[in-house]
C-alpha cells in the first residue's frame, strides 16, 4: 500500500510542477504575444490572472506532494522499527541528506510559487511578478532531475541530470501547456476567435515539445534500461513499455489537433455550439488525460529500479514468451477444501511450495473471472455499436456476477466453503481487503446498471468507475515487482498487459462519459479494451 | 479496471524492491580468507548518503560483532567502508542497508570466512 501511495505522490508531484512551469510559459510566450497584436489588453489580463489562480493551486499541490515524499523517505529508511511520525528523523532526512535538502528547497520553491501567484491573480500585468514566478518555477523543476534517478547515477550524472531536465520541460510545455488551454477553453467558450487563436499559437509549441520529449526520453531510455531484454522483462522496463504503448494514443490525439482541427479553426467564426469547437475540446481532453495518466505511470517509474545493470542477451526472453501462449481454460478445478488441506500441512516448514493443486485452483480463479470481463467487454462493444438493443445496457450486470464468483473462489479456507467462519475472517488482512474488493465490484456494477438504466441520475459519480479502472491499473505497474532479478517476469509482463489495458478502458470509458453519446469511438475502444483485458485473463493468464 | 481488481482480489502481498545494489565487496561475497580483514568494504551501483547507512557483521552463531566508523568516501560516494575488529576464523555474514541519492532504499547481506 506504501509504494501505491509513493507512487501516486510522485505522480502527483510531477502534474504540480509541470502545470507550474506551464503557466508563466504559456501565458508569456504564447497567449500574451497573441493577444497583444488583436490587441485585447482587458482580455489578456483575464486570462493572466486565471493561468495565475491555477498555477497557484499546483504550487500548493507541488508543496504538498513533497511534504508526502519526505515521509516517505522517512518510512523507507526506518522500515525496521522507528514510527513514521518520528519529526526528529524527518528532520535528519530534510537537513542531513543531499535528496532531502533538494526535497526541502522543492517545497520553498513550491510555497514560493503560491505566494507569488497568489499576487500575480491580483494584479496580473505586473511583468516584475511574472518574471519572479518563472524563476521560481524553473528553480523548482531544476529539483526533480537533482532527486531523481539521474542524480544516483556513478558517472555521467551531470548529462543525465541535464536530459532529465529536458525531458521535464519538454513535459511542462506540452502537457502541463494542454492543461491550462483546456481550462482556459472552458471559460473562453464564447470566444471562438481567441479560442483559435491560442489554439494556433500553441499547436506548434506542443509539436516542438514533444520533439524534445521524446528525444530525451529515448536517451534517458537507452540510459537506465539498456537492452531490449530489460525493457520486455524487468519491472522498469515493462513500465516504460506501458509509458510508450501509451504514447501512441496521445501523440494521434495530439496530430488530430494539429493536423485537422487546428487548420479547420481558422475558419470559425461561430459560438459555443460549434460542433468543431467541442470536437477539438474532447480530442484534447483525450490528450490531456493520457498525458496526465502517463505522469501519474512516470510516479511508478521513478519508484523503482532500473535495470541497466542487468543487460542479459536476448535469447533470455524466449523462455518468458513461451509460456504467454493461448490454452483453453479448464472447467474444474480443486475443492477448496483440497487446497486449504494442503496449505494447513505445509504450515510450519520453513520454506513452504505452493502445492500444483493451489496454483490450478488460483489459474482457475482467473480464467472464469476474465470470463466474466469477457463477457462484460462484448456487451459494451455491443452497447457502443448497437446503442438501442438492450443487452448492451447489461454490460455493468456481469461486474455483480463477477463478484459473486470472486466471494465464493477468493479464498479457499474461509466461509462459504472454508473452515474458518465469517467474523474470524474478518479478522485476516488480506481476506478482508479481498471482501472489501468484491464489495467495491458489485456497488460499482449495480450504481453503473442504475445510470445505464436510466433510474439515477448520471452526475459526478460516474467518473469513480473509470477513476478506479485508473488508479487500480497504475497499482498493478508496482505491484508485487521484485527488484532486478527477473524471476518473476511472467508475472510482471502479466501486470503490465493488464494493467495498460486497464488504463486504456479507464481513460475511454473516462471519455466516452465526457462526450455524451456524441462520439462513439470512446464507447467503441472502452468495450474493445475490456473485451481484450477479458480475453487475456481467460486464455493467457498463468500463475508463476 | 475489473482485471485490476481480479488480480488484487486474488492475488498475494507486494515484495520489497531492491534499488542499489552491490556491485562488489572487499572481502568479496563467498570469499574464504587466510587472514582477518581490517576492514569490510562495499561498492554500489549508485551513489549513496553520507547518513543513513548500516553495515552488521555476525558470525557463526549469529553475535553480532563490533563495528567502526562506518562512512561513504567522499571522492567515491558509492563506496562504503566500515572498520571491524580482528576476526578469529569462523563464517560471517554482512548486512547491507543503504540510502541511494535518488532517496531509495536497499539492502542485502553476503557472508565470507575465515580459515584458521
Ligand atoms: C519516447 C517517449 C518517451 C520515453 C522513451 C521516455 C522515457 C523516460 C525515462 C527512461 C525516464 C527516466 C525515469 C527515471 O528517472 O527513472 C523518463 C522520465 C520522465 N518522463 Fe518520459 N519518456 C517519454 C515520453 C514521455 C511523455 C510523453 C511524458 C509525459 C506525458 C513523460 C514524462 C516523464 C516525466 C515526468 C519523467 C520524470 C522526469 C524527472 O524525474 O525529472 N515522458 N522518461
Amino acid at each position: 500500500m506504501i509504494e501505491t501511495a509513493d507512487m501516486l505522490i510522485r505522480g502527483i508531484g510531477f502534474m504540480g510542477i509541470v502545470v507550474s512551469v506551464a503557466g508563466p510559459i504559456l501565458f508569456l510566450v504564447v497567449l500574451r504575444p497573441a493577444l497583444s497584436v488583436t490587441g485585447e489588453e482587458g482580455l489578456n489580463q483575464e486570462i493572466g490572472r486565471r493561468i495565475a489562480r491555477t498555477c497557484l493551486a499546483s504550487g500548493l499541490l507541488l508543496a504538498s506532494a513533497t511534504a508526502g515524499a519526505v515521509f516517505f523517505v522517512g518510512a523507507a529508511v526506518t522500515r525496521e522499527g522507528a514510527s513514521l511520525w518520528d519529526l526528529a528523523l524527518l528532520k535528519r532526512v530534510l537537513l542531513e541528506t543531499a535528496h532531502g535538502n533538494i526535497l526541502l528547497l522543492r517545497m520553498a520553491g513550491g510555497i514560493g510559487m503560491v505566494l507569488l501567484f497568489r499576487f500575480i491573480a491580483l494584479s496580473p500585468a505586473s511583468p516584475r511578478l511574472w518574471g519572479a514566478a518563472t524563476f521560481a518555477a524553473f528553480l523548482t523543476l531544476a529539483t526533480f532531475p537533482l532527486s531523481g534517478h539521474a542524480a544516483a547515477l556513478p558517472t555521467r550524472e551531470v548529462l543525465a541530470m541535464t536530459v532529465d531536465g529536458l525531458h521535464l520541460f519538454g513535459v511542462a510545455t506540452w502537457i502541463g501547456g494542454l492543461f491550462h488551454l483546456r481550462l482556459l477553453l472552458g471559460s473562453l467558450a464564447r470566444d471562438p476567435v481567441t479560442i483559435a487563436t491560442a489554439v494556433r499559437r500553441f499547436s506548434p509549441f506542443a509539436l516542438a515539445s514533444a520533439g524534445l520529449l521524446i528525444a530525451t526520453g529515448l536517451i534517458n531510455a537507452l540510459q537506465y534500461v539498456g537492452s531490449l531484454t530489460a525493457l520486455l522483462v524487468t519491472p522498469y522496463g515493462l513500465t516504460l513499455t506501458a509509458k510508450l504503448v501509451l504514447l501512441i494514443p496521445l501523440l494521434t490525439f495530439g496530430a488530430v489537433n494539429f493536423l485537422i482541427l487546428r487548420p479547420a479553426l481558422q475558419h470559425t467564426k461561430q459560438h459555443d455550439d460549434d460542433p468543431l469547437l467541442r470536437r477539438l475540446t474532447t480530442t484534447m481532453q483525450g490528450e490531456l488525460g493520457l498525458g496526465l495518466v502517463i505522469l501519474l505511470l512516470v510516479g511508478a517509474l521513478t519508484a523503482l529500479p532500473y535495470p541497466v545493470e542487468d543487460s542479459p542477451g536476448t535469447s533470455d526472453l524466449a523462455p518468458v514468451f513461451s509460456r504467454l501462449t493461448p490454452r483453453w481454460p479448464h472447467f474444474s478445478s480443486p475443492t477448496a477444501k483440497q487446497v486449504w488441506e494442503q496449505k494447513l500441512a505445509q504450515k510450519g516448514t520453513p520454506n513452504p511450495i505452493r502445492s500444483a493443486d493451489a496454483i490450478a485452483y488460483a489459474e482457475f480463479n482467473h480464467h472464469w473471472a476474465g470470463a466474466f470481463v469477457l463477457v462484460m467487454g462484448l456487451l459494451s462493444l455491443l452497447h457502443a455499436f448497437r446503442p438501442r438493443l438492450a443487452w448492451g445496457r447489461a454490460w455493468p450486470l456481469t461486474l455483480i456476477g463477477l463478484s459473486i464468483f470472486l466471494f465464493f473462489r477468493n479464498d479457499p479456507g474461509v466461509w462459504p466453503l472454508g473452515p474458518i467462519s465469517f467474523w474470524q475472517s474478518l479478522t485476516i488482512v488480506h481476506v478482508l481487503q479481498h471482501r472489501l474488493y468484491v464489495v467495491l465490484v458489485a456497488a460499482l456494477g449495480i450504481v453503473e446498471w442504475l445510470g445505464q438504466t436510466g433510474r439515477i441520475r448520471r452526475t459526478w459519480w460516474t467518473y469513480i468507475f473509470p477513476g478506479i479502472c485508473v488508479i487500480g491499473s497504475l497499482m498493478l505497474f508496482l505491484h508485487a515487482h521484485g527488484g532486478l532479478e527477473r524471476a518473476d517476469s511472467l508475472t510482471h509482463i502479466q501486470h503490465v498487459v493488464i494493467g495498460t489495458l486497464g488504463l486504456s478502458a479507464g481513460v475511454s470509458r473516462w471519455l466516452e462519459l465526457r462526450v455524451q453519446g456524441e462520439d462513439r469511438l470512446y464507447g467503441r475502444l472502452w468495450g474493445l479494451s475490456v473485451t481484450l483485458l477479458g480475453l487475456f485473463l481467460f486464455l493467457f493468464f498463468r500463475e508463476q | 479496471m475489473t482485471g485490476t481488481l481480479i488480480l488484487l482480489t486474488l492475488a498475494m502481498p507486494a515484495g520489497l524492491a531492491a534499488h542499489s545494489t552491490l556491485v562488489r565487496s572487499q572481502p568479496p561475497a563467498g570469499a574464504t580468507l587466510t587472514t582477518p580483514p581490517g576492514e569490510i568494504i562495499l561498492w554500489f551501483n549508485e551513489r549513496l548518503e553520507r547518513q543513513f547507512h548500516a553495515v552488521t557483521v555476525t558470525d557463526g552463531q549469529g553475535r553480532t560483532i563490533p563495528t567502526q566508523n562506518p562512512h561513504v568516501d567522499r571522492a567515491d560516494p558509492t563506496k562504503l567502508t566500515v572498520t571491524v575488529e580482528p576476526l578469529p576464523p569462523g563464517v560471517y555474514l554482512v548486512r547491507w542497508r543503504v540510502l541511494s541519492r535518488d532517496g531509495h532504499v536497499a539492502e542485502g547481506a553476503f557472508s565470507f570466512s575465515i580459515q584458521p
